[in-house]
């Protein structure tokens, strides 16, 4: 299986997902930010696909990967990648603020 | 806007599909690549019954869209192996005398001619029997229109290929039959004649 269209798109879409989670955290804090970045983000991501890059799709389309598919790959993607960027974020909220929230 | 519409085209074909603008050339070839629906529409390949949702995973059609659609910040080596895992294939598309040259440069930086003739080589290595190309010569020189109608010539052989374009004289050089689109309706068409009749050109 070629995975390199799935992380491409993945990649592509990584700016919307981590524009979501950083404002989540600022907001919200690190376990509701972790948990937005892994499930809003990923929304947000096709949402600004769908808008800036819409013909892209067809890269996609033409080696067989259906949106639902790039969906899926998408989200365990993040649930993976997000794993460590939340344990980083935790440990320098720790530090920084002494405490896992802003608010 | 597309109500009646029978045809067939078969591997070593070339299908010229014709029609005014806003005719229902782009929504047919979407209906067949499944990315638009359609109140009814039924076809097959080799006698296999194919659902349009089908045509995608399954691979069964290309489809080569109006506008650019590669990942533009990529450079034309690196979209080569998103397209084609095996080193062989790679190497044919990398080598092409026509693509070699430019594998350095992104993908935005390609001239409309040069993106046009990649997106055509990098679809035609990949497994699907048939393809469909959405106007493949708006916009671009004689001396790309000439290297990408030479290239279909030469890609019939292994495909069934549907191309619609308004650079007729092009098209007709290249297709075996075609038909033209009015009023959501299908004709044949062979020569100049019948796009004249179908007035899809004038009559003088």
């Amino acid at each position: 299986m070629n995975l390199r269209p799935y992380w491409q798109f993945y990649k592509t879409i990584f700016p919307f997902i981590v524009t979501v989670g950083l404002v989540s955290v600022g907001v919200f804090g690190v376990y509701w930010g972790y948990f937005l970045f892994c499930t809003l983000g990923v929304v947000m991501g096709f949402i600004g696909f769908n808008n800036f890059k819409k013909n892209e799709y067809y890269t996609y389309y033409n080696l067989g990967i259906t949106k639902r598919k790039l969906f899926k790959t998408s989200f365990i993607i993040n649930l993976l990648v997000g794993l460590p960027i939340f344990l980083v974020f935790l440990a320098l909220f720790l530090v920084i603020f002494g405490k896992t929230s802003i608010i | 806007m597309v109500k009646e519409v029978f045809f067939s085209v078969h591997r070593g074909e070339l299908l010229g599909l014709f029609g005014r603008n806003g005719s229902g050339k782009s929504t047919l070839l979407k209906l067949l690549f499944g990315t638009l629906k359609a109140d009814q529409i039924s076809f097959s390949i080799d006698g296999d019954a194919i659902k349009p949702s089908e045509v995608i995973p399954k691979q069964l059609i290309s489809y080569l869209p109006q506008n650019p659609f590669l990942p533009k910040l990529l450079k034309v080596r690196d979209v080569i192996p998103l397209f084609h895992p095996s080193e062989a294939k790679q190497d044919v598309v990398f080598y092409d005398p026509h693509i070699a040259s430019m594998t350095h440069k992104e993908i935005s930086t390609l001239s409309l001619g040069e993106l046009k003739y990649f997106e055509v080589v990098l679809l035609s290595h990949l497994p699907h029997p048939f393809m469909m190309l959405d106007e493949p010569f708006s916009m671009l020189e004689p001396l790309h229109k000439e290297r990408l109608k030479e290239f279909l010539h030469n890609l019939k052989q292994q495909k069934g290929i549907i191309v619609t374009d308004h650079y007729y004289h092009d098209v007709l050089e290249i297709t075996d039959n075609n038909i033209v689109l009015k009023d959501g309706i299908a004709h044949n068409a062979s020569t100049e004649e019948d796009l004249k009749k179908f007035e899809y050109l004038i009559k003088k």
